[in-house]
């Protein structure tokens, strides 16, 4: 857990484990310092989190959370992390024959594609498995779910397991649900920049990741857009900018132009 | 011109609220929903986004009686198999068969959003849907307007131009220049008569999401150009006058330069001075001022 970016993205009006949904747009850089963020925060909060990984395997975060004092291995003996592999068994099936052993991402594939309401129930299951468990809040992690277009999965589809999950995180379990995409193609990619403002529409904390304008700098890596979204308020959306710079253990944060670099 | 279509003053069947990520259009569909209540005897509140409560929590305690809520959002594809509303029903059948919510004289639909049936179904069929609501007779009950929410950045521009066709009123939403308002507006209200109207406004809204400061764009923007015309004078703080008077420019003119021909000044000249020569200059018609230098020739 990073302290700074926990202070930064926190809401005071609003606890951020319970019926609550955070949006993460990475653009051209790498993001994931926030998944591990809130991979950690949660844990450290008490909930049970369930983590669907498109980019990375389960030794990617583990080593990771080792290092910033967050064991996923303890978690998972206590039954407070589940993993939910989607990396290798995803490219297996949607690549037809290379199969290794029971692979449970072939029950959502159809005609080489994954199939969104397949998928909802595969992920449905396993969500209530965990939460049956026990009355902690749930939090449910997608890192990130723009996969799902590269593998020719319609965006409609997307979106509409999206709004499933929404319901049933939200909704129905009063947890939390992340959602993570890239959009470093921008405006080209109609698909993705669909999804991107799906999300920001439905959101109610969206984080967006970017690289600095001015170009690649060693002691700034990029810059942070936080926005409370509330689309019902008469007040105009929240928003607050920020520059970071990471280390091997931590996350910086400071305001833009405001680095020690500069200073 | 908002606060008109707004609170029902001008009449319009098809009300669209478009909205984009840099802005929301819900603050202006609530206020619709609110001055809604008290124009019709019950408003159905078709949700496709949002669950219910988030609207429900906004609502005025007089308002919330008057609302039905239709929750379209825990199935919106019908995967499980529950009955409960989606984007595959009949919404004019499924409004009619609801039970419970008797209007006799007019009823109001409101569809938050139009963006997951444009998505799920089509834009022709969303299109379709939205005219049969708006002519439709809900439990014996007319339909008084039907609004729709609609985040415009989510589809194609042949999409949104199918909705523009059949809206009588097309709300953009904006965020606004000026940091004092809410927010922008771009409105195209199609009249009965066949007028159309353009127009672009700044608004904020009250605690009980009644709209207000309306202003037009046009006239900020007439104001601010003037502002930015009116340059310093530089003659203003000058020690000596370089600026005439009117009637100093009226004396300039009646004054005769020296040699001129004047009919007057000959006849004064012949009459005083005999067998005297007299030069009187008398300009040409055509110019006949030579740009040459006489004297160009010689070699000084």
């Amino acid at each position: 857990m990073f302290t700074e970016l926990k202070n930064l993205v926190s809401n005071p009006n609003h606890c951020m484990s319970s019926k609550y949904f955070i949006g993460i747009t990475e653009k051209k850089v790498d993001g994931s310092f926030l998944i591990h963020h809130f991979l950690s925060y949660f844990l450290k909060e008490n909930c049970r989190v369930i983590f669907l990984s498109f980019r990375q395997a389960l030794n990617h975060f583990n080593s990771v959370g080792n290092k910033i004092g967050n064991s996923l291995s303890i978690a998972k003996e206590q039954g407070n992390f589940c993993f939910i592999e989607g990396l290798k068994s995803l490219a297996q099936s949607v690549n037809n024959g290379v199969l290794c052993g029971e692979n449970p991402w072939d029950q959502t594939i159809n005609n080489n594609l994954v199939s969104a309401d397949k998928l909802y129930m595969m992920l449905q299951s396993k969500i209530k498995d965990v939460s049956f468990k026990s009355d902690k809040n749930v939090v449910f992690i997608i890192d990130d779910i723009s996969t799902l277009l590269d593998t020719g999965t319609t965006v409609v589809d997307t979106l509409a397991v999206v709004q499933y999950l929404q319901h049933l995180i939200i909704q129905e379990l009063g947890g939390t649900l992340i959602i993570g995409t890239n959009d470093d193609m921008g405006e080209l990619d109609d698909d993705k920049n669909i999804l991107k403002n799906y999300l920001h529409h439905s959101v109610d904390l969206c984080l967006e990741v970017s690289g600095l304008e001015t170009g690649y700098c060693k002691d700034v890596h990029g810059q942070l857009t936080v926005s409370w979204n509330n689309t019902v308020s008469r007040e105009k959306i929240n928003q607050r900018v920020a520059q970071y710079k990471l280390t091997d253990k931590n996350c910086a944060i400071f305001a833009s132009g405001m680095s020690s670099a500069v200073l | 011109m908002i606060g008109d279509i707004t609170e029902g003053r001008e009449k319009s069947k098809i009300l669209l609220v478009e909205d984009s990520v840099s802005q929301s259009g819900r603050p202006l569909l609530i206020s619709i929903l609110h001055s809604l209540c008290k124009r019709v005897e019950k408003v159905h509140y078709i949700c496709f986004d949002r669950e219910p409560g988030f609207v429900k929590a906004c609502l005025q305690s007089e308002c919330s009686s008057r609302v039905i809520f239709h929750d379209g959002t825990s199935n919106i594809l019908g995967w499980e198999n529950k009955q409960s509303l989606n984007v595959n029903c009949d919404l004019v059948k499924y409004l009619n068969d609801s039970k419970g919510h008797h209007a006799s004289t007019s009823v109001a639909i409101v569809c938050d959003s139009l963006s997951p049936l444009i998505l799920h179904r089509s834009a022709p069929y969303t299109c379709q849907t939205v005219t049969k609501l708006a002519s439709a007779k809900i439990q014996a009950a007319e339909v008084d307007q039907v609004v729709c929410l609609l985040h415009k950045d989510l589809h194609d521009n042949h999409s949104i131009n199918l909705l523009h066709h059949i809206a009588t009123t097309i709300i953009t939403v904006k965020p606004p220049k000026f940091e004092h308002f809410l927010m922008a507006t771009h409105t195209l209200h199609k009249r009965l008569s066949g007028k159309v109207i353009k127009l672009e406004e700044h608004f904020t809204l009250n605690n009980e999401y009644v709209i207000q400061d309306i202003t037009e764009v046009k006239s900020i923007d007439t104001s601010k150009v003037a502002m930015e015309t009116s340059q310093p004078d530089p003659t203003a703080n000058l020690t000596f006058n370089l600026t005439l008077t009117d009637k100093e420019k009226e004396a300039r003119s009646q004054v005769k330069l020296p040699y001129t021909y004047d009919q007057s000044r000959q006849d004064e000249t012949l009459t005083k001075s005999v067998g005297e020569g007299k030069i009187f200059y008398q300009p040409d018609e055509a110019d006949d001022f030579d740009e040459e230098d006489p004297d160009d020739d010689l070699d000084i």
